[in-house]
């Protein structure tokens, strides 16, 4: 069997870099590190914009990062159907590039969240929820200051309209209430993916959540979806 | 404090830009180019250009 080569990009800034690159390879595939001022892809098979502070998050959360010389890259990777996550800050950075819709605000508690959440499944229709069954519930840690979704009144007609939302923010039983929310997102968005579905961002760290050593595992069955779907990508 | 009579409170940001151009019209356009492209986010933010004057 071919493990899959997933490319992590290090912005200056970037945080959870090195943890994504472990997650990938506790995972069984190959990390690949990849550097934000390089046009190089080397090849990978999907792309994992990752959590942290990319360029101190002047200006706006993940602005100058959507501008970097790889996002050129990124972009024809996504275009072309490559599996491109955004995870926390790479959730803003994709936001900010116009790959997704919406954007992130301070959350609505005007304080920093650290905690683990439940969120449920909304679609299978992702490069990031292939293997998992929309209404099934998993867990996964948050850690951010910006992290409520927001949207034009058209934007968010047309997320809900076509299914675009990935996660929202439950109890274990799936139930919604602001409750469960940590941010005050709109609709409890946690997750958002484009039309095609190979494109996904979200607030949680799914390479937080491999290791039972440390804590919940949600992240699991994210990465074994992110790898069989890059395996298609190649194969396709 | 004793601030009772306040209704509301908002921060905004405030770019100072100093740009070489020609002319105040061109320097204008330049600035809301970029405040469009990058500097402002429309699904969070508006601008307003408020002054263009001569070093």
């Amino acid at each position: 069997v071919n493990s899959p080569r997933i490319g992590v990009i290090t912005f200056p800034g970037s945080l959870d870099d090195r943890d994504a690159l472990r997650a990938v390879a506790a995972m069984g595939g190959e990390g690949v590190p990849l550097w934000h001022a390089e046009h190089d892809l080397h090849d990978v098979d999907a792309v994992i914009l990752p959590g942290g502070f990319s360029y101190g998050d002047y200006l706006r959360a993940g602005a100058i990062a959507a501008r970097a010389p790889i996002m050129t890259d990124v972009r024809r990777f996504a275009a072309r159907g490559g599996p491109v996550v955004g995870i926390c800050n790479g959730f803003q950075i994709l936001c900010e590039a116009g790959l997704l819709s919406g954007a992130l605000m301070r959350n609505r508690s005007l304080r920093f969240v650290c905690e683990n959440v439940w969120l449920r499944v909304e679609t299978a229709q992702t490069c990031l929820t292939a293997d998992l069954t929309p209404g099934e519930t998993i867990q996964i840690p948050v850690k951010h200051g910006e992290g409520r979704w927001v949207a034009t009144p058209e934007q968010l007609a047309r997320v809900e309209d076509q299914g675009l939302v990935v996660f929202r923010y439950s109890a274990v039983d799936g139930s919604l209430d602001d409750a469960y929310d940590p941010n005050g997102a709109t609709n409890h968005l946690a997750g958002l993916r484009d039309r095609a579905g190979n494109v996904v961002g979200l607030m949680p760290h799914p390479e937080h959540a491999v290791d039972p050593d440390v804590g919940p595992t949600g992240g699991q069955p994210l990465f074994a979806s992110l790898f069989s779907s890059a395996l298609a990508q190649v194969a396709g | 404090m004793g601030f009772d009579n306040v209704a509301g409170v908002r921060v905004g940001k405030h770019i100072r830009l100093t740009v070489d151009a020609p002319d105040g019209s061109t320097a204008r356009a330049q600035v809301a180019e970029m405040a469009t492209r990058v500097l402002s986010n429309p699904v969070i933010e508006e601008f307003e250009i408020s002054e263009v004057t001569k070093p």
